[in-house]
């Protein structure tokens, strides 16, 4: 999805400020902030899009200044992007993504679960459901010795089905798994 | 780069986004990489796993198992070797939620009341049907294959 963009330039009006837990400010354009409904319902309570309306610094102490750096740079790309809409993406399998998208996230993983917090707090729908696809992505498709190892999933203990009786898998056969399941895109006919 | 995701430690509400996006595939092979992943899919995937309607479990020359899931809008088929069957101690029904004793105790035919079984005959194949839940079941067995499949008796015609 590409979108144009506008030539506009910001005044100290339509701006606020944000604190990031590490002290750090950030000035942000009441335009970005309709990405996030945390901001922009906060926006509308105080009546910050007022110009008339002394506008405090907005304190936010889950999200540090790396990842509200991170954050902006999302908000800035989607600047002019149509209003998200959650439509029904269930059982979606498309893992196509934008190039600019694909090199935003392509940080370690402990980074994009930090941004997926932030984003599930500040509210925008568009870089959680995003970063949450791309987590998808790299489950779908792979056996399950390939999703052991991607989510550091280790075999644990199972129940025997007759006894109720908890048995410890063998370590050696747990290695293999079931990583022998095949899938095909059809089933055959019956 | 870190390319592990501790997925088992990220809130519901994240591993429920993550889940919507997979396949019932995928959601297979998830549940059988653990007990833990096969609980978490059962707990949160619930809606998705009741959608299937049919399940077919197919003994054939292919040297695998193959199981389908049928819903209205999906048809899923995983073949699994035998070897491999074999080692993980894992039932059919289990992959899709349910327990190997549920399995059985569903198609007793030594049942009383109203979970008894009738034997009927639609067209060509021989059904065992449980009028109080419409449930039906029915074996299929040939030279080559074995078929063994159960759902929904408005589902199950003679065609699947």
């Amino acid at each position: 999805m590409s979108c144009e963009e506008p030539t506009t330039s910001p005044t100290p009006e339509n701006n606020i400020t944000v604190v990031s837990s590490d002290g750090k400010e950030f000035l942000l354009d009441l335009k970005l902030t309709e990405q996030s409904e945390t901001l922009a319902r906060l926006i509308s309570n105080f009546e910050y899009d007022r110009t008339d309306v002394k506008k405090d610094p907005v304190p936010l102490g889950n999200i540090t200044s790396a990842q509200m750096q991170k954050i902006i740079e999302w908000l800035q790309h989607h600047r002019y992007y149509p209003k998200w809409e959650q439509n029904d993406i269930h059982y979606s399998t498309s893992f196509t993504f934008e190039t600019w998208v694909e090199e935003y996230l392509n940080i370690p993983n402990n980074e994009m679960f930090e941004l997926l917090n932030a984003a599930n707090y500040l509210n925008i729908p568009r870089l959680f459901s995003t970063i949450c696809r791309i987590m998808a992505s790299r489950i779908t498709g792979k056996s399950a010795e390939q999703i052991r190892t991607v989510l550091n999933i280790k075999t644990d203990v199972k129940n025997d089905v007759y006894t109720g009786i908890p048995i410890q898998e063998d370590s050696s056969s747990s290695e293999d798994g079931m990583s022998e399941i095949s899938l095909s895109p059809s089933p055959p006919p019956i | 780069r870190n390319t592990v995701m501790l997925f088992l430690k990220f809130p519901t509400l994240v591993q429920k986004e993550i889940l919507v996006y997979l396949k019932l595939e995928d959601l297979v092979i998830l549940s059988s990489c653990s007990n833990r992943t096969n609980n978490l899919i059962r707990a949160i995937q619930t809606s998705r796993l009741s959608k299937i309607k049919i399940i077919r479990y197919g003994l054939s020359d292919s040297e695998s198992i193959d199981i389908c899931a049928f819903s209205d809008t999906v048809e899923m088929y995983i073949g699994i070797g035998y070897d491999t069957w074999e080692r993980l101690d894992l039932s059919p029904m289990e992959v899709f939620g349910v327990s190997r004793v549920d399995t059985f105790r569903r198609l007793s035919t030594v049942s009383s009341g109203h979970n008894e079984w009738k034997e009927s005959r639609l067209v060509t194949r021989k059904y065992v049907d449980r009028d109080s839940d419409g449930e039906r079941a029915f074996v299929h067995n040939s030279p080559r294959e074995f078929y063994f499949i159960v759902g929904s008796s408005a589902e199950i015609t003679n065609g699947r």
